[in-house]
């Protein structure tokens, strides 16, 4: 019964990763995508609770030259697909 | 069809776009529907709930009477985020009558479909 999570704005103008600290529960799934992505390219997820798998769609990190820290994973867009069927619902934060 | 509980996370504050707007419309499509969905204000949406809200400088009137009007349709209560509330440096007696503190993390869980606004 795990929700999957998307972010697609920048962690640096918006203050949306505070916001969904306080909004996943354990065994839910972070996909970073868009502007999102460069949440994983520093320090931005340092503070993000435990037990969230995080992702980050690695077309996006492409085009934006974007190198993934290791606290997420990459995952190409069929596995976003893949994300979307296993998880029970999808919330948008944009 | 097995119905489905529906939970609506306004997240955008109430002048300057129509999120707020379309967020209540699709709750009303709900509720007329014979399914009132759960409504919750985070982030910035919480301030859509400051009471004494009036049209603005060009006369558009904004979101503050559908929102009065959501309990005729079984919407209610209006929940609220606590963290997004208190980060805003909201008081609870700024707010309409009819809102109630929720845990953000409790509601997305137990509903099965979840649209953001």
């Amino acid at each position: 019964m795990s929700t999957l999570h998307l972010v697609n704005r920048s962690p640096f103008a918006t203050r949306i990763l505070d916001e969904l600290a306080a909004a996943v529960c354990e065994g839910d799934h972070v996909l970073l995508i868009e502007d999102g992505v460069y949440a994983a390219n520093g320090t931005a997820l340092d503070d993000f609770p435990g037990g969230v798998e995080l992702w980050v769609l690695e077309e996006d990190c492409i085009s934006r030259g974007v190198a993934p820290s290791d606290a997420s994973r990459r995952v190409s867009m069929a596995g976003f697909v893949d994300l979307t069927a296993t998880t029970h619902r999808t919330v948008s934060w944009f | 069809m097995e119905s489905k509980s529906i939970l609506v996370i306004v997240r955008h504050p109430p002048h300057g776009s129509s999120w707020v707007r379309e967020g209540l419309e699709t709750a009303l499509v709900g509720a007329a529907l014979g399914q009132p969905p759960t409504l919750l204000f985070s982030g910035d949406g919480v301030l859509a709930l400051l009471a004494q809200q009036q049209r603005g400088a060009l006369g558009q009137k904004g979101s503050a009477a559908m929102l009065e009007g959501l309990s005729l349709y079984d919407i209610e209560p209006l929940w609220y985020d606590q963290y997004s509330f208190e980060s805003r440096g909201i008081d609870v007696e700024q707010l309409i009558p009819g809102c109630q503190q929720g845990c953000i993390a409790e509601m997305i869980a137990r509903h099965d479909v979840v649209m953001s606004f």
